[in-house]
């Protein structure tokens, strides 16, 4: 996924530096696509925060979950009242696929660990996640939007993303000190 | 300190009582505006008088709160929604947003004039 990510990436940056060449094709990432990556990326990370409630008894763990949880709800509320708004229909393309495989597999590993060892893999993939993402918004999301509007959507869901990926960090390190 | 640095001091001073008198006197909202942009209190802190009404308002896409336990619980607010509470006493209030940990803000409340 994280490949994929990079490729949409180098692609985009690609076509932006060389658009004179006659063979740089055009952004393959429509503002269908963003909508549907931007509603997968969160729902990904809504069952992170399910499953760390299910199984977690770690305070902070806990707290953080809820954190997460409550904040991508927020955002998919705000890009669904959007794309209704705007008429779009959100379009399931590869990178939004990746998002969905790679979280479900790694959905599957967190479900088999307990205790400290689920708290501390749930907080690296929670740090490792929220790079992936912040990296798509600002490499591929953000220079993609066509409409003004889902650009200025994905710059207002940047602060919230940083500010979890600060806060996973944290929360790694707090876990590992138990 | 030489002579000339006092007198721009005490000046500056005057200067400062008077902007600050000025400025107290033509308030007239006694309202003062919080929002809650980027996963923080904006400002951070303010200073209010005995009777003003503090509005935060969020700005942010996620859901913000601004809670002081037996003074004022603002529940979730959305983006663009709003909550009002007026100050009944004089103090150094710290809140915070309860969902955010690190959202933090404090109200310094002065006696009404
Ligand atoms: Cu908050």
């Amino acid at each position: 996924m994280i490949q994929r990510l990079l490729v949409a990436t180098a692609v985009v940056a690609v076509a932006a530096c060389a658009r004179p060449a006659a063979e740089a094709p055009a952004p393959t990432i429509s503002d269908a696509n963003i909508a549907a990556i931007v509603v997968t990326a969160n729902t990904i990370d809504i069952q992170y925060a399910d499953l760390a409630l299910a199984k977690s008894q770690h305070a902070e763990v806990r707290s953080f979950a809820e954190m997460v949880k409550k904040d991508h709800q927020s955002v998919n509320e705000a890009a669904g009242a959007l794309v209704t708004r705007l008429g779009v229909t959100p379009e399931m393309n590869g990178v939004a696929f990746d998002l969905r495989d790679d979280a479900e597999t790694k959905r599957l590993t967190l479900r088999d660990l307990e205790g400290v060892a689920f708290d501390s893999a749930y907080a690296a993939n929670e740090i490792t996640y929220h790079t992936t993402v912040l990296g798509a918004i600002d490499n591929a999301l953000i220079p993609s939007a066509q409409n003004a509007e889902l650009k200025a959507l994905l710059v207002a869901v940047r602060p919230a993303v940083a500010a979890h990926l600060d806060h996973a960090r944290e929360l790694a390190a707090k876990v590992a000190r138990r | 300190m030489s002579r000339a640095r006092v007198v721009i001091a005490a000046l500056a001073l005057v200067a400062a009582v008077a902007c600050g008198a000025a400025a107290a006197s033509m308030r007239t909202s006694g309202r003062t505006e919080i929002a809650m942009r980027g996963n923080s209190f904006r400002p951070r802190r303010a200073e209010i008088l005995v009777g003003d009404t503090v509005v935060w308002v969020n700005r942010d896409i996620v859901r913000h709160d601004a809670v002081k336990p037996g003074l004022f619980d603002s529940g979730e607010l959305r983006g663009g929604e709003s909550f009002a509470w007026v100050a009944a006493d004089t103090g150094l209030i710290e809140y915070r947003c309860t969902i955010h940990q690190r959202m933090r803000g404090e109200l310094l409340v002065r006696p009404a004039k």
